[in-house]
């Protein structure tokens, strides 16, 4: 019973196929798994979207179709039209991340989000694309960007530091804020459900009472779609904004 | 809606009478259409959304930047041996870049570093 309980068992990794190489497991676990299937499924879409493509679009081509445009739209409104060349990048990154949501959200899923070393890792991946864009396009005036214009000479020794550190902060933020949001999310709905499960458990009164709680575990559900499309589309705008001030700097 | 209920199907004079009641008939539908749109895009629960989603943005600003301070002078007292110097100075400039960072995502200024107004 207090293994059912854990709101925390949801987020174990196990393996699945044991895999050793001199001493280290590279496992293929329940997280692999998961984002091995995010990736098939988008590439499932966009192949079976667009095999067959018709002036009258159906409806898994109107889905790749949109997806394409929604994201391509996305990379010229925040980063510019001189950001086309990443947009495969870009849309990488969202799709992996939201199928990784919201399967997250399917009956026995795993929300490979919820671990902050796979965000990280994105995230730092992110970090580093960008970076070497900005060096590339720039070369050593890249440094410039931790300058702002028009900041009094005096306060540059003050300044410079401060915007270093919160170039540096990007790679945590973005991947804390992914993170913390899919957990938070996974544990409060894991509660609610130990709460019906419970007061069903005690009794035909409790179970009367179990059911507005019911009721807003459904409606909160709901809410947790809404926030893993919602982290997926912060994710990748704010990658298309940094992407935005690696090119053109300020 | 059949062709003929169109404003100009093939076989009418887009300006008779009746063509003419057809279009602000469509006219009505749309303006009502568009006045329940926007009555949603500012409904409390988009509004909750959008600062929940601000709220979530402030905390993960506030919180990695003084994340990284610790860790760079850690790393840089444990390299130069004189702790604790670095990881207060770093710990209170990497509070400082979250504070202006919360700031900017607050004011609209988006995440770049300056203070250019977003587009």
């Amino acid at each position: 019973m207090a293994g059912k309980m854990d709101p925390l068992h949801q987020f174990k990794i196990e393996p699945i196929a044991a895999f050793d190489v001199g001493g280290y497991s590279l496992a293929f676990t329940n997280s692999a798994l998961f984002m091995t299937l995010a990736i098939i499924l988008t590439a499932a879409i966009m192949i079976m979207g667009s095999a067959r493509a018709q002036m009258i679009p159906g409806r898994l081509q109107s889905l790749s179709e949109m997806f394409y445009s929604f994201i391509s739209g996305m990379v010229r409104d925040a980063a510019g039209e001189d950001a086309k060349p990443y947009f495969p990048f870009v849309f990488t990154l969202f799709s992996f991340i939201l199928f990784g949501n919201l399967l997250g959200m399917t009956p026995y899923g795993f929300t490979f989000t919820s671990h902050i070393i796979v965000t990280f890792a994105l995230a730092f991946l992110v970090f580093l694309v960008i970076t070497g864009i900005g060096f590339y396009k720039h070369g050593l005036h890249f440094f410039s960007f931790f300058a702002p214009p028009g900041v009094p000479l005096i306060l540059a020794p003050l300044i410079i530091p401060i915007e270093v550190f919160s170039y540096l902060a990007r790679p945590i933020s973005l991947s804390v804020r992914l993170f913390a949001n899919m957990l938070a999310g996974h544990i409060v709905l894991k509660v609610l459900a130990s709460f019906i499960v419970m007061m069903v458990g005690a009794g035909a009164m409790g179970a009367f009472g179990a059911l507005p709680l019911l009721g807003f575990s459904i409606g909160f559900v709901g809410f947790e779609i809404f926030v893993a499309l919602l982290q997926a589309y912060i994710f990748s705008v704010l990658t298309c904004v940094y992407l935005h001030d690696a090119i053109h700097l300020h | 809606m059949t062709p003929t209920d169109l404003p100009n199907a093939p076989d009418s004079d887009p300006d008779s009478p009746e063509n003419q009641a057809k279009w602000q008939k469509i006219a009505k539908a749309t303006a009502e259409a568009q006045q329940k749109l926007d009555g949603k895009k500012d409904g409390i629960v988009a509004e909750a959304s959008r600062d929940s989603n601000i709220a979530w943005r402030v905390m993960a600003d506030i919180i990695s930047a003084p994340a990284v301070g610790l860790l760079i002078g850690f790393a840089l007292d444990g390299w130069m041996h004189t702790k604790p110097l670095f990881i207060l100075v770093c710990f209170f400039i990497g509070l400082g870049a979250g504070f202006l960072n919360a700031y900017r995502t607050g004011m609209g200024y988006g995440s770049a570093i300056g203070f250019k107004k977003k587009k």
